[in-house]
């Protein structure tokens, strides 16, 4: 029988109401800042010698805003690679193997970059922790990011040149924001479409409000394809995330060997996650190519939820 | 059935297709666009669903070469006369060789390598096919040591046939890939460029020669599809080579209207011109006024039809005409079938109460109740509702020269009395202003009902006027309609027709979906939507006030030099993303003569505001009101002077209405 890697990885659910004897203790603890309840609970409960805000400037804090709970980092420049230097200049002679980060109120470029760079610097293994929400603050009309550029780029350093002769396809990370989708599919519109739906949900409510909220991203949404290529993956388990993808992506390889293939996570931050963790493992596997997308934020709603309904840890081994 | 109108996006069509899709286009129409002979570069200018991708994919070898499958690649060539290659710009994923770390010139020094070895491979994938297909002794010594002259790369010269050229190119492809990649983690750009700007895809037209004297006067044609993709510094490269590349190797791009970022080129910045470096097509502009677009696009929806419908059903004809499947809103006896199935509660007295209301309130000082009344008796006693409405509507518009208000109203009466016997001629002021405005009035009238029935769009060819020769809108609506149809158990192209009100639902949903869903772009086109709802909202007001100021109302005039930065830089991506369109011929300034701008509406929205189809008139903007819809900074502005508008729009009789602009804004 062959055992599938992703599903050997640790995981567990967190009582919400114990965070502080269930969680740590850690040497560093890093949180992305934002003003959801759920961030700001398990910031104040975990266990930990250093707590770091991550002050991401697609929130658009001013310095007045800033927490007083904690140390925090706070990148002037968008770009992916300049934040995450940042973060881990502020990391620097800290044992990186006992080390937790709360991937929630992350953007998802950083996150995804965050992953990698910590693998290339050596790290072997991490804990990292996502809260889910009782419920979005505007159930399917919740607004997640309220400006982007306009440009859809690969996550710097997670992209692999296509090949010319390759079709173009793209594992599309369904969730609410349609625009984002909508943005991606225009940049990929060479693309096969692969939409996969966040099921189960965080709350079976949310799978209903990602369908109505997806099926406003444009042409795509009304093709057949997006019908006929519909894959599901859970919205709080990464790793069960990273092995879907890697059934999907050696399908389409299977079926046409030079392909390029475009992965673009926009649903949960667990999702990001699972991306994430699946290109580092898997991106040289394949004879097709494998890049990361996403659109370029520039604003990012603060507030988007209500409550924590469940805390989880997982613990990402290189 | 399945919906034979979805949407099917450029990237689903295949190379057969692309061919099948263009045969009914012609391809002497296709070459005037391209024009693959030219000596410069060309850059093909259009909106979503323009056709610029199957255009561009038209000429790439692989369609070519299938479009001639009984003779060889060499032949095909020959045949041809050029050689040309397809790119798709998003497949560089261009915006990794921005973000990188280090000086910017190199970073956009190894994106123009890497836009070099994509061209070169595509050529070299065409050349290996060339000579795999033929007999032909192709010299490949002499290939390779045309272009190594400007290749600075010890692996380029193990090199012994196309093939293995190509291989070089995938693999310095791929280093390149590694570098960027490597870049992100260690701060460090390890690549080494194996040649200098240009003297790759540049130098492959002379080496074809090389390879293959026959192919002596057979130029190279590089399609770049999507060229907003590319940034400024990126956009400079493509400059440059179409600078040094004239004459023996030439470009075709495509991109939206206003996707080019500059004309100038790298180093000493010097820009290309237009005329002399390239030139520009505007294809929306030319698809609009194609003067077979309905015959093209009656055969076109035909064909979709009975290609996805099971013809051996029997059920349906060999033959298709999409316009007898819809019905279609009928103008005869005053509109009355439409108004008719509308819910009044009492329509006729809130028609009358607006004009009795405004005439009342703000006529000829010393008009009195009973004049007032006797005036709405004698334009409304006897009349249907919408003749009703125009004659409100032709009071307003005459009261100025009018002697005296009682004297007006019943030469109105007169006139409406006449047209109602068909007594007047077509060039009779009342008849003329029927035939302009009665869309208008109807549309109010659907809009004072009780039951708020939407104003009707339907038949086939208004939807091919609301698709402004974009085939892609067309399919937009028709799919709706099928999917609407099938929902309510009706068979399209069926017996049954498809009712006028099924028809405009579909209508009102593509407007939905154009405008919500089908372009998101970022910060850009937000702005741009935000900007037509604003113009929407004025245009609306227009439509439904008492006194309408322009028929079908649509269209905007300015002066180009009202507009403010910000207003320019969204109203250029409201016409990016095709929200609204430029009309060419502009109108000339009735007290300057200057040629002002026109903007139009793009009618695919139309229905979601309730507003025409067809454009007539147009309403002429002042820098205020102007600024004031195009530059969000001027929102509250805006929704004063609306309300200003509004009220001297429904308010024709009141003698000043103060700060507005009155002599520039009509």
């Amino acid at each position: 029988m062959i055992i599938n890697e992703y599903f050997l990885y640790y995981r567990r659910s967190i009582d919400v109401d114990s965070i502080n004897c269930e969680l740590g203790p850690f040497d560093v603890f890093v949180s992305a800042y934002n003003s959801s309840d759920r961030v700001r609970t398990v910031f104040e409960d975990v266990r930990a010698s250093r707590k770091i805000w991550l002050m991401h400037p697609e929130y658009k804090y001013a310095p007045i805003e800033y927490p007083d709970n904690g140390e925090y980092v706070a990148p002037e420049e968008r770009n992916e690679k300049s934040q995450v230097e940042e973060l881990i200049q502020a990391l620097e002679g800290t044992d990186f193997n006992n080390i937790c980060i709360d991937i929630t109120g992350f953007m998802r470029h950083v996150l995804i970059f965050l992953i990698a760079k910590l693998k290339f610097i050596g790290v072997k293994k991490l804990k990292v922790v996502y809260s889910e929400p009782k419920f979005y603050r505007s159930q399917e009309d919740t607004q997640f990011s309220t400006v982007t550029s306009g440009t859809v780029g690969p996550v710097m350093g997670m992209a692999q040149g296509s090949d010319s002769e390759g079709d173009d396809y793209l594992l599309l990370g369904v969730g609410y924001d349609h625009e984002l989708i909508g943005e991606v599919v225009n940049n990929k519109d060479s693309a096969k479409v692969y939409p996969i739906f966040s099921f189960p949900s965080l709350s079976p409510d949310m799978y209903q409000q990602s369908a109505l909220r997806a099926s406003k991203s444009g042409d795509v949404a009304l093709e057949k394809i997006w019908q006929v290529n519909k894959r599901f993956f859970p919205a709080n388990d990464p790793f069960a995330i990273a092995s879907i993808l890697s059934d999907v992506v050696k399908e389409v390889t299977y079926k046409d060997p030079k392909a390029n293939i475009y992965i673009s996570p926009l649903s949960t931050k667990v999702q990001a996650l699972g991306f994430s963790f699946f290109w580092l493992k898997e991106s040289k596997k394949y004879s097709s190519s494998l890049t990361i997308i996403l659109p370029q934020c520039i604003t990012y709603s603060r507030e988007t939820s209500s409550g924590i309904n469940r805390l989880w840890e997982y613990q990402i081994e290189f | 059935m399945d919906n034979p109108f979805s949407l099917v996006r450029a990237s689903d069509y295949t190379n057969e297709q692309i061919n099948s899709l263009w045969v009914e286009l012609g391809e002497n129409i296709i070459d005037t666009i391209i024009e693959p002979k030219l000596k410069i570069s060309k850059f093909i200018l259009g909106g979503k669903g323009s056709g610029k991708t199957h255009l561009l994919r038209y000429y790439s070898y692989p369609v070519v070469r299938l479009r001639n499958t009984e003779l060889s690649g060499l032949e095909t060539i020959k045949k041809q006369g050029f050689l040309a290659v397809f790119l798709r710009a998003t497949g560089l994923d261009a915006a990794r060789f921005e973000t990188g770390s280090g000086s910017n010139l190199k970073w956009t020094q190894l994106f123009a390598i890497y836009l070099e070895l994509r061209l070169a491979e595509a050529v070299l994938n065409s050349l290996c096919d060339i000579a795999a297909s033929s007999d032909e002794n192709f010299n490949d010594e002499e290939f390779i040591k045309e272009i190594g002259d400007g290749i600075n790369n010890k692996d380029f010269f193990e090199c012994s046939n196309v093939a293995d050229v190509r291989e070089w190119a995938v693999n310095e492809k791929k280093k390149i890939d590694e570098a960027v990649n490597n870049a992100a983690f260690t701060d460090t750009l390890d690549v080494k460029i194996p040649f200098s700007l240009g003297s790759l895809c540049l130098a492959l037209n002379h080496a074809l020669y090389k390879w293959c004297p026959n192919l002596k006067h057979i130029p190279v044609i590089y399609l770049i599809d999507e060229i907003e993709n590319f940034s400024v510094e990126q956009q400079k490269v493509v400059n440059t080579l179409i600078r040094y590349g004239e004459g023996y190797i030439t470009f075709r791009i495509s991109g939206r209207l206003y996707s080019r970022k500059t004309s100038k080129t790298l180093g000493d910045g010097e820009e290309n011109r237009e005329g002399s470096e390239y030139k520009i097509t505007q294809l929306d502009y030319m698809l609009r006024n194609y003067k077979e677009f309905n015959n093209f696009a009656k055969r076109f929806i035909s064909k979709r039809f009975l290609a996805t419908a099971n013809i051996n059903e029997g059920d349906i004809k060999a033959s298709f005409d999409p316009s007898l499947s819809m019905d279609v809103v009928s103008s005869n006896d005053y509109f009355l079938g439409v108004i008719e199935k509308l819910d009044f509660e009492d329509i006729e007295a809130l028609v009358k109460s607006k004009f009795h209301n405004a005439l009342y309130k703000n006529g000829k000082s010393g008009v009195l109740l009973k004049e007032v009344d006797e005036i709405v008796e004698t334009l409304t006693v006897g009349f249907p509702l919408i003749l009703q409405k125009l004659n409100f509507l032709i009071f307003c518009k005459r009261i100025n020269k009018a002697d005296s208000y009682i004297g007006l109203a019943h030469w109105v009466k007169e006139q409406a009395s006449l047209h109602m016997s068909n007594s007047l001629d077509s060039k009779d002021y009342y008849f003329v202003s029927y035939s302009h405005y009665s869309y208008d009035l109807l549309a109010q009238i659907t809009k004072e009902s009780k039951n708020s029935v939407d104003f009707p769009y339907a038949g086939f060819d208004t939807f091919v006027k609301m698709s402004s020769g974009n085939m892609r809108s067309l399919l937009i609506i028709l799919g709706r309609l099928f999917a609407i149809a099938k929902f309510k158990g009706v068979d399209f192209g069926g017996p049954e027709k498809l009712s006028v009100e099924m028809q405009t639902e579909a209508a009102i949903e593509s407007a939905q979906f154009l405008y919500e869903s089908d372009s998101n772009f970022g910060e850009a086109s937000d702005k741009a939507r935000e900007a037509v709802l604003r113009l929407a909202q004025l245009l609306r007001t227009a439509r439904y006030a008492l006194n309408i100021p322009e028929v079908s109302p649509i269209t905007v005039s300015f002066s180009d030099s009202d507009l403010n930065e910000t207003a320019r830089f969204v109203l250029n991506n409201a016409l990016n993303y095709s929200f609204v369109f430029e009309i060419s011929s502009g109108r000339p300034d009735r007290n300057s003569q200057r040629i002002n701008r026109k903007i139009q509406l793009n009618p695919l929205l139309s229905p979601k505001w309730g507003l025409p189809v067809g454009r007539r008139g147009d309403l002429s903007l002042n820098a205020e009101t102007l600024n004031s819809i195009f530059d969000q900074a001027h929102y509250q502005e805006f929704k004063l002077i609306l309300a200003k508008l509004r009220d001297k729009w429904n308010d024709p009789f009141k003698k000043s209405v103060p700060e507005v602009d009155q002599g520039e804004l009509f």
